[in-house]
């Protein structure tokens, strides 16, 4: 085949042996920095939503108190029986004392540090492999 | 069983280290034959064959395995070397491309290479080699993706970023400028 012949002429370089090698060795390297780092701001993210998550819930607690939440909640578990015959009245300070932000604010700081801590536990084995490798 | 590019690709994407190693070892070779043939010097050729793959592994997220992953890695790899090549200055622009306008007729003649009786003898075949190395860069890197590494033009036009047309044209014109090489370098011969 002409098409043989001439690819018999172009002389194909040939690679160093050990090329390839050092290839992967500087493709792992680069692998475990990154593995490394993206760990480090992982860790960082996920320590400092907790803080979130735990000044949002002290946030909420001391709100609770301060419109009244708190206190009507215990009410009902205290005299719910007398809760009954006025329990529109009841039910509509109860509404208009709820700290919605507040709970908004701790459901988001919470559900943004289970994520971070299901993304921690997803990228272990890629920090086993960078620790081993 | 050996796996294909896209099942090594697979793999590395779902947590398989060593798949990438796999593909390295595959695809070191030839990667660097094309680079070396382009840029002249073996530490720069191996430089740029690691940038390759550095950039490969950095975009290996992004590829779409619905294309050819071999097509995708030279592309880059010509890419790189062409970069090289600028900041040596070695290279205008006219050089890699074709500032020709492509004629329609061109691309219908024979595209069979050479006539055989220039592999018969030996002295045409060293000019030929000589000859081939000093093609154009474009040209030479038409000439080497489709003897040497055995694209097809659709394959070598995605590389090269050029319509299909235009990579036929290009390989039309460097076969005419080897036939025309190696004939002025044997009459002078005779």
């Amino acid at each position: 085949m002409n098409n043989e012949k001439i690819k018999k002429i172009i002389n194909s370089e040939i690679a160093p042996p050990e090329l390839a090698g050092k290839i992967i060795a500087r493709v792992h390297t680069l692998q475990k920095r990154r593995i490394f780092w993206g760990t480090i701001m992982l860790s960082s993210l996920t320590v400092g939503s907790l803080g979130s998550v735990i000044y949002a819930g002290s946030y909420f607690v001391k709100m609770t108190v301060k419109t009244g939440f708190s206190q009507y909640i215990s009410l009902l578990f205290s005299d719910g029986a007398t809760l009954m015959s006025s329990w529109k009245e009841f039910l509509s300070l109860l509404a208009e004392s709820i700290p919605l932000m507040e709970i908004i604010l701790v459901l988001v700081a919470t559900g943004i540090f289970v994520w971070l801590l299901s993304q921690i536990i997803e990228k272990k084995k890629a920090v086993h492999y960078a620790l081993n490798y | 069983m050996e796996k294909d590019d896209v099942q090594l690709i697979t793999a590395y994407q779902k947590g398989d280290a060593r798949a990438l190693d796999e593909l390295i070892y595959k695809y070191t070779g030839s990667v660097y034959g094309f680079v070396r043939k382009l840029v002249h010097v073996s530490t720069e050729a191996e430089d740029i064959t690691q940038e390759t793959f550095i950039k490969m592994w950095k975009k290996i997220d992004q590829y779409d395995t619905r294309y050819n992953f071999k097509t995708w890695l030279f592309t880059i790899a010509r890419n790189s070397a062409i970069d090289y090549l600028r900041k040596q200055k070695n290279v205008v622009f006219s050089d890699l491309s074709d500032g020709e306008s492509i004629n329609f007729e061109d691309t219908l003649f024979d595209m069979s290479p050479l006539p055989d009786d220039l592999f018969d003898n030996k002295r045409q075949r060293e000019r030929l080699s000589i000859a081939i190395d000093k093609l154009s860069i474009q040209h030479k890197a038409v000439v080497l993706l489709k003897h040497e590494q055995d694209f097809t033009f659709e394959e070598i036009a995605r590389i090269l970023h050029i319509p299909m047309n235009t990579a036929k044209g290009q390989y039309y014109r460097a076969i005419q400028a080897l036939k025309k090489d190696v004939n002025d370098a044997m009459d002078q011969i005779m």
